[in-house]
């Protein structure tokens, strides 16, 4: 018999590839409606691409514990470069107590946890502790912890055209979009984030 | 001794509240928070108490009400209500020098020194 020809295994495109991920039919449509369902699937196209971005990037919810007595540690005076401080310093002025310095009203305090990189670009990485205070009034350029359509979301408070409030993400390489909030959305900022906090080991 | 006026400030429905703070898909649904080992109901929302369902109905009495108009059922969380609580009860000792706490969702505060002002309002302004 001859090599050639033939069924090869694994050639062609593999399945899942096109452009919407499964197998497609040809369709017959009328003239009139060719360009509404152009829009239609372009729509459920960027829906589908969408939705691998994080509708929520929120993670878990904590309780502060603030204790009586406060965890007092040296703080040195200089910002250390990542090298030594300088023996000619006062280093030790202060004391600084960690809770003291995250948290202002404790009662109205709550710690998230950050899921995704929709925010790295300011600071905020998976696996980030943020300080969100419900008390603090937003103002345009605060991250705030929102609820937008019953999910939470972290992202930066900003007005958009006819001063509808949009949320921004922080992320240059342009993988997540603005949220732009219309009135047949729910919406509601949930706390202010006035800080954050991460462990490495 | 003049008159005194005392505030009793109660939150309503409080297990359930807590549950929606965290939960806005909550909102406007009949929710019920049951005790422990889900017994009976502990809390009711506005929607449950409006079918009829009375403070501490068991739960088996419950189930086929629930089922029919979709009554959300959680089991309870005492470790939220008390933060929660202890949240509420620290930021009414801002409104007033005499505080009693009364219960987890309850607390007498006394207004006597309040009334020069709109008692009406300084409520208001409470809630």
């Amino acid at each position: 018999m001859s090599n050639r020809g033939g069924k090869r295994e694994n050639a062609g495109r593999p399945s899942g590839q096109g452009k919407y991920g499964e197998p497609t039919v040809t369709m017959r449509i009328p003239q009139s409606q060719g360009a509404t369902i152009k829009n239609f699937l372009d729509a459920y196209q960027r829906k589908r691409t969408d939705s691998d971005h994080e509708a929520t990037n929120v993670d878990e919810f904590f309780i502060p514990v603030i204790s009586d007595q406060p965890t007092l540690l040296p703080l040195f005076s200089t910002k250390v470069a990542a090298g030594f401080p300088s023996p000619a310093d006062d280093h030790v002025e202060k004391s600084l107590d960690v809770s003291e310095f995250l948290i202002d009203h404790a009662a109205s305090t709550f710690f998230v946890t950050i899921k995704g990189d929709s925010m790295v670009d300011v600071g905020l990485l998976p696996g980030d502790k943020v300080v969100v205070d419900r008390s603090k009034t937003p103002v345009i350029g605060d991250i705030v912890l929102a609820v937008v359509d019953r999910e939470f979301t972290i992202k930066i408070f900003d007005h958009g055209a006819n001063k509808m409030p949009r949320l921004m993400p922080a992320n240059s390489s342009g993988a997540y979009k603005p949220i732009y909030i219309r009135p047949d959305m729910q919406f509601e900022i949930f706390g202010v984030v006035i800080g954050s906090f991460r462990r490495f080991k | 001794m003049g008159n005194r006026s005392i505030a009793l400030i109660d939150v309503n429905n409080f297990y359930v509240s807590c549950e929606r703070v965290f939960n806005t898909r909550l909102e406007g649904k009949p929710v019920v928070v049951l005790s422990n080992n889900d017994g009976c109901a502990v809390a009711r929302s506005n929607e449950v108490k409006a079918l009829g369902v009375k403070m501490g109905q068991p739960w088996f009495q419950l189930k086929d009400l629930a089922e029919k108009y979709g009554i959300i059922a959680y089991s309870s969380n005492y470790a939220l209500y008390t933060d929660m609580s202890n949240r509420v009860m620290s930021i009414l000792t801002t409104f007033s020098p005499s505080r009693e706490v009364y219960s987890i969702d309850e607390c007498f505060l006394d207004l006597t020194e309040f009334k020069t002002r709109s008692l009406t309002l300084y409520g208001q302004l409470i809630r």
